[in-house]
Formats: C-alpha cells, sequence, structure tokens
C-alpha cells in the first residue's frame, strides 16, 4: 500500500512538473507547416506550436475553423508568411480571436517575410487586374532552401526577442539547423546541376525564388492573374508555347492536378508534375528539409538527361 | 607685528591643506564606517534592484530597437502601395484617435478602416406544376439586389449595412454595429436590424444559400430570414480545447424576411412580422422578443468539424386585434397570445484540401408552441390552448472542387396553426461557380403540401452574381 502511494506521488509529481514544463513553453501558431517545422527546429521544446495550414492545401485560401479562434486566442505568438499570402482568411480570424499580443507591430506578431526581398512586385495594383493574390509580391519564398534559411533566422531573432531566457537555445538551434542545410544543399549539388537552364510551365507562381536560386526557367505560367481562372485565349496561348519549346513539366500544385491541368497536359503531351507547395508533416514531406528535397528531387528527375550539363 | 602677522598667516596657510586633508581622511573614513557598519543589507540590496532595473530596462530598450530595426527592414524591403500610403495619409486624424485607445499598431493600420462594398444580384427562372402558379412560378423572377457596405466605424466598433431592391420594394435588411474592442473578453454587443441568432439557415440571406430557398420548415416556424431590431450579446470561450459561444437577444418583435420561391411562404416577398405586437396600444417590456443561442464546433479531424446547436426564440406577448367591417372600423384587441419556437441543429463539415471539395451533411429540427386562436367566431378568441407544431430537413452537400457542387434535401414539417397538416418535400440542386462572380444553379424538386391540398413538381435555374468584398464570417 505504502509502494503504491509512493508510486502515486511520483507520478502526480512528474505530471505536474510536466504540465509547469509545458506551460513554460511558448505557445505558438503558425500559419504554415513550414513556419512550424522551422519554428520546432529552431526551438525545440521551448514552444507549443499549432498549425493552420499544410503543404498540400491552398495556403490562399485556407478554411477557417472556430477552433482555429481559440488557438489564436491563447498563442503568445503567431508566425506568418506575410506578403498578403494570409490576407483572405487571417484577418477576420485575428480579428475574432481578440488576441491583442497577436496583432501587427506587437512582438508576438512574427512576420517572417520581413528582410525578403520579394520578386515579382508589381508595378499598378488595381481592380482591372482582377483579385491579384500577389499584390506585395510573390510571397512563396518558402519554396527556396535561402528561403528556408531566413525563415530560421527570423523565427530564432523574434522568439528570442519573446523569450529572452532562451535566446542562446534559440540560437544553437538555428546553427544546428543551418549545418542541417549546408549539408542538404551540397547534396543537391547534382539536381541543381541538372535543373541548371531547364524549362517548366507552373500554374500559379509558387516557383520564381527556386527559380532564382536553381537557375531553371519558368517560360509561361498557366494563370495570367495569380488566383484567377485563367482565361481560354491565354491557356490557348501557353499551351502553344509549351508545344513550341517543350518545358520538362508543367508543376501544378497537388490540389491543381485535374481539369485543367490535365487538359492542358493532354493537348501539349508536357508530363504534369503534381507536387505539395510546403511541408506536410507526412511522408516525403514530413519536414520542411524533407519537402525540398522531394522538390528538388522530382524537378531534377522530370528534366530529360540529354538536358543535363 | 606686521611681518609676525603676515608669517603666521603665511604658515597657517601653509598648514591648513594639510589639516583639511586629514579632516577630509577622516570624514570620508567615518561615512564609509557608517555606510558600511549601519546598514549593510539595504546597500546591498539596493544594488541588487538597481541592477534588475537596469537588465529589465535594457531588455524593454532591445526589444523596442529589435521590433523598430524589423520594421525599417520590413519597409526597405515591400514599401507599402502607393495607395495605401495615400489612404493611411487620409486617416491621420483616425490614427491619432485610435493611438489614443491604447490599441496597438495593427488596429490603426489604414487598411482596416476601408469600407468593404458589395454588389449581390439573385435572379430565378422558375417553372412548376403547382395549381395556382400565375403570380409565382413559370416565370423570370429578379429576387434581389444586394447593397452591402461592412467595415469599421472605430476602434471599437465595426458594422454592416445590406440595402434591398426588389421587383417591388427597397428595403434596409440589415443595419446593425457590433462593439467588440471596447468589451472584454470576447464578448460583442450588436445592436440595430440584425439577423437573429438561431439555428444555422435563419439568419442567412438567400444567396449564401446552398439551396434556392430557404429550408420550408425554416419558412413555416420563422417566416424566412429571421430579423429583429435589438440588441444581442455574443460571447465565445474554450471548453478545454473546444470552442462554444453563446449569445442572448432582445428585439422589438421577430420579423420573417422572406423572398422565397417555392414553399410556405414562397411566391410572394414576404415581410411581415410573424411574432411580436402590433403598433396599436401601450407597449411593455413584455412585448420584446427574446433570443438566446448557444453552439459548439469540435475538431472531429484536421479537417472535419462537428458543430452542435441550439437556439430559442421566445414572446411573452402577441397582441392579437380585430379590424371592425364598414361602418365602424374600429380595432378591437381581442387577447394576447405568446409563442415559443426552439430549434436544434447538428451539421458535420469535411474539407478536402487535396480536391478543394467538401462534403457537408446536417440538418435542423424546429418546435413551434404558441396560443391557439379560434377566428370562426367575430371577433376571434384565444382560446386558452396551445398548438405545437414542429419539423425540419436534413440536407447533404458534396463540393467536387471549387467549381462543382451537388446537393440534397428532404424535408418534413406540421403547421404551425395546424398540426394535422403536413408538408412533406425534397430537392436535389447542382451549382455552377464559374468564376469568383458567377454562380449558376439548377435545382429540382417535388412538394407535397396538405395544408394547400397540392403535390407539385417544380424546376429552377438561378443565376447569382457577387461583385466586390464579401464576408460572411465563421458559420457556428
Amino acid at each position: 500500500m505504502a509502494l503504491l502511494g509512493d508510486t502515486m506521488r511520483t507520478l502526480t509529481l512528474c505530471a505536474f512538473l510536466c504540465t509547469a514544463l509545458h506551460a513554460q513553453a511558448l505557445r505558438v501558431v503558425a500559419t504554415t507547416h513550414d513556419l512550424a517545422d522551422l519554428a520546432r527546429e529552431v526551438a525545440g521544446t521551448r514552444i507549443a506550436c499549432e498549425v493552420l495550414s499544410f503543404g498540400d492545401q491552398d495556403p490562399h485560401r485556407v478554411v477557417a475553423k472556430p477552433s482555429t479562434l481559440l488557438k489564436l486566442r491563447k498563442a503568445d505568438a503567431l508566425l506568418l508568411m506575410g506578403l498578403d499570402l494570409e490576407h483572405s482568411w487571417l484577418p477576420p480570424l485575428l480579428e475574432g480571436a481578440r488576441n491583442e499580443a497577436l496583432t501587427a507591430g506587437r512582438p508576438g506578431h512574427i512576420d517572417l517575410s520581413v528582410g525578403i526581398e520579394p520578386l515579382e512586385v508589381p508595378a499598378q495594383v488595381d481592380r482591372s487586374r482582377g483579385t491579384d493574390l500577389h499584390a506585395r509580391g510573390n510571397p512563396h519564398y518558402n519554396l527556396d532552401p535561402e528561403g528556408g534559411r531566413h525563415m530560421a533566422r527570423r523565427i530564432a531573432e523574434c522568439l528570442g526577442q519573446l523569450a529572452p531566457d532562451h535566446k542562446a537555445d534559440f540560437a544553437a538551434g538555428l546553427r544546428a539547423f543551418e549545418a542541417k542545410l549546408d549539408a542538404k544543399v551540397k547534396d543537391w549539388e547534382p539536381e541543381w546541376r541538372r535543373l541548371k537552364g531547364a524549362k517548366f510551365v507552373t500554374r500559379h507562381g509558387f516557383f520564381p525564388y527556386l527559380s532564382k536560386s536553381a537557375g531553371f526557367d519558368v517560360i509561361a505560367d498557366l494563370e495570367n492573374t495569380p488566383g484567377l481562372e485563367p482565361s481560354p485565349a491565354h491557356v490557348a496561348k501557353v499551351m502553344q508555347l509549351m508545344r513550341e519549346q517543350k518545358p520538362a513539366a508543367l508543376l501544378v500544385p497537388s490540389w491543381k492536378a485535374g481539369g485543367l491541368t490535365a487538359t492542358v497536359a493532354e493537348g501539349t503531351g508536357i508530363p504534369v508534375l503534381a507536387l505539395p507547395m510546403g511541408s506536410t508533416g507526412r511522408g516525403k514531406d514530413a519536414t520542411w528539409l524533407d519537402w525540398m528535397s522531394h522538390v528538388i528531387s522530382e524537378l531534377a528527375a522530370a528534366v530529360p538527361e540529354t538536358r543535363e550539363h | 607685528m606686521a611681518a609676525f602677522l603676515r608669517e603666521r598667516s603665511a604658515a597657517s596657510s601653509r598648514s591648513l591643506p594639510l589639516s583639511n586633508k586629514h579632516a577630509r581622511v577622516a570624514g570620508l573614513a567615518v561615512l564609509a564606517t557608517t555606510l558600511v557598519f549601519s546598514k549593510p543589507e539595504l546597500g546591498a540590496q539596493d544594488l541588487q534592484s538597481l541592477e534588475a532595473r537596469m537588465i529589465a530596462m535594457q531588455a524593454r530598450y532591445e526589444s523596442r530597437i529589435a521590433a523598430l530595426e524589423s520594421e525599417v527592414a520590413g519597409l526597405r524591403t515591400h514599401p507599402p502601395l502607393a495607395a495605401e500610403v495615400e489612404l493611411a495619409a487620409t486617416l491621420d486624424v483616425t490614427a491619432a484617435k485610435w493611438q489614443q485607445s491604447g490599441l496597438s499598431k495593427a488596429a490603426r493600420d489604414a487598411r482596416s478602416a476601408a469600407v468593404q462594398i458589395s454588389v449581390v444580384a439573385d435572379a430565378v427562372l422558375t417553372a412548376s406544376g403547382r395549381r395556382d402558379s400565375f403570380e409565382t412560378d413559370n416565370q423570370f423572377r429578379l429576387r434581389s439586389v444586394e447593397l452591402g457596405f461592412s467595415g469599421r466605424l472605430d476602434p471599437h466598433a465595426k458594422y454592416a449595412f445590406v440595402l434591398a431592391a426588389h421587383e417591388d420594394a427597397v428595403e434596409i435588411e440589415d443595419a446593425f454595429a457590433d462593439w467588440d474592442n471596447g468589451l472584454p473578453d470576447t464578448f460583442t454587443l450588436r445592436g440595430g436590424r440584425m439577423p437573429v441568432d438561431f439555428g444555422f439557415a435563419a439568419p442567412l440571406h438567400d444567396h449564401e444559400l446552398g439551396f434556392v430557398d430557404k429550408p420550408y420548415a425554416v419558412q413555416e416556424f420563422l417566416g424566412g430570414r429571421a430579423v429583429t431590431t435589438g440588441l444581442a450579446l455574443h460571447h465565445w470561450f474554450g471548453l478545454g480545447d473546444t470552442p462554444v459561444r453563446w449569445s442572448l437577444g432582445a428585439g422589438n418583435a421577430l420579423q420573417g424576411d422572406s423572398h422565397a420561391i417555392q414553399g410556405p411562404l414562397g411566391g410572394a416577398h414576404e415581410h411581415a412580422a410573424l411574432v411580436g405586437a402590433e403598433p396599436v396600444g401601450e407597449r411593455g417590456i413584455e412585448d420584446l422578443i427574446w433570443t438566446a443561442r448557444v453552439a459548439t464546433t469540435i475538431d472531429m479531424a484536421e479537417h472535419d468539424t462537428l458543430t452542435l446547436g441550439a437556439s430559442v426564440i421566445h414572446a411573452p406577448r402577441e397582441r392579437h386585434f380585430w379590424f371592425a367591417d364598414p361602418p365602424t372600423n374600429t380595432t378591437v384587441a381581442f387577447g394576447d397570445t405568446d409563442r415559443t419556437v426552439a430549434g436544434m441543429d447538428v451539421f458535420w463539415r469535411h474539407r478536402n484540401p487535396a480536391t478543394e471539395g467538401h462534403l457537408t451533411i446536417g440538418g435542423e429540427w424546429l418546435w413551434s408552441r404558441s396560443s391557439s386562436v379560434d377566428d370562426s367566431t367575430t371577433p376571434p378568441v384565444v382560446n386558452g390552448t396551445h398548438q405545437r407544431a414542429d419539423g425540419g430537413y436534413v440536407m447533404a452537400e458534396y463540393g467536387l472542387d471549387t467549381h462543382w457542387t451537388v446537393g440534397g434535401r428532404w424535408e418534413l414539417f406540421s403547421h404551425a396553426e395546424d398540426r394535422t397538416l403536413t408538408t412533406e418535400a425534397c430537392a436535389v440542386a447542382v451549382t455552377w461557380t464559374l468564376d469568383e462572380y458567377n454562380r449558376l444553379r439548377l435545382e429540382a424538386g417535388l412538394i407535397d403540401d396538405e395544408s394547400a391540398d397540392d403535390a407539385y413538381g417544380f424546376c429552377m435555374l438561378q443565376w447569382t452574381t457577387v461583385l466586390g468584398s464579401h464576408n460572411h464570417g465563421l458559420a457556428w
């Protein structure tokens, strides 16, 4: 009986300590799984991270749930991609959550796009262009090794401001992550060589940062305005270009593999490469590094061997 | 003597510095001794406190400097659009006011104060085998054109204003303000002409539905879109990891605003006060209607949610008048009744991110209890008994992708005035969202309406166009 009592006391103490340790962790909400994964790389168990969207769903159109309000309400920090990636769904949730710590300008509102040099910034934004999802420049910098490095650095910096006691731990986490990334970049060199100068067509502008880094060309985009269904005239023009220039593949997000994509692929004979546009926490795309490896290897595999430099 | 004095003076002047030095050293020694031996603990505490304050101050300022550096870096890398700069400049006064309110920079963001403007047009081509269809079916109908405005009034409140034009009238559908940031926690106070927080379908505008018409049971018991003018307090909180929300409201009267094509209110622009006082005689607090709702949405899986809700509307006193025929033309109040409508709703929603499709299955059941009026006499009389009726619908909606949706709905309800008469109906609908602005819907169904002693089939083609910013928020 005494033994049972001791065991119970020990278990209770352990539970109490676990709860206390967990309570000390920063409560972080990340708008994408990439951000959550990088935050975990940097901060480890110093944070408890919730994810609002995954790489196999359109990050522009995340369907809000009431539980999201609760997550945002309880959070100490919000990690977001910025550059208006989340502009159609996050602002009403932030307004509803009524958590002053997460509002823009506060240390808890961590916009990862700060410090990024955005690509494809439109010279003019007005209604005549429809609902341009990339009005402040392309927000898909997560699809690039250097984009990942930037995100990790900024996460470490901003979390360090929120929890100065753990600044050194975050710096150590960042160093460890960068070491892993550097090793991966070295591993990707053969794929990088293969991709250089290759041609692709995309559906939605997910690839400008990677194409700039890897040196491949996106000769056309099926969408004439980001986020809108393309006009038939534009599709016809792109199909003609595809027939003439024979790109290695039509790169599409995994949720756009059917419908128009299939029609275009069938009409041109160009293979479709449907990929998640972020890490998903599962399988080949479990982490941001896994997903980058997956995307880079798939892209390189799509390039014909005769093209290799 | 004079020389002696000078010499002495010189000697004095030489010796004085030495004695001063001794005096200073002695003084300092006394002071140090006093400090060391009188209150040594207090000195150490003071030092620690000062050091702690310095560290805290340093952290505070470092944090502020870092935030400013981030802001500067952000502005360097993606400066605000010219239009936003211009808008922000015009809103300097508002921004200053917002700053005074103590809200953060985000709340002062110029974009938050922008007005969202939308236009929604809804037209229906109807065909049916209804016996009395001349006024209602087998024709084109412009059901409504809505002009909506919404935005923030100030740091503490936001507003929504919807003006709707129909074939025969223009009316204010919504005109309410939500006072949110001025209240603690997640409380929101809504005031004005507003949708009643009752169930799933009742608060929705017609164009937000998955079918052409509001469910017929909702038409029967609530008069279509339930609207009132009054106040309602809303609040949500977390019960563990499950969000729960509730609301309490009071209004002048429950107005059923219906533009239904089919169903109990089909064919006419119904805008009558179904529950509440006639504008005759003295009003009391018992003439107000009272509303309440509690709902929760449980995450069953990453992309699956289950919403459960219960709502009630209670009208303690519904005044009844009888208008006498000529030549007297007098109004006779012949009695007061009370009325209660309660409802429960259950919806399971699944999202498929891989296809951008969805599946929604759910339904609502409503109960109505009202005093009976015997209108076989002149004037009619309130006979003291209560009439009960109930009914509801179940529906399923499957979104193949962002363009195509198919759905079905089955309904059964007894009539509020006479529960022996029932209506059974079913419908299937195919919706094609052509683009972000246009939607086409084809719906066909059958209605067996005992109250009209008619059973018929119908077919409707609906075109809805939505222009501008339009946000319906979370449905729970």
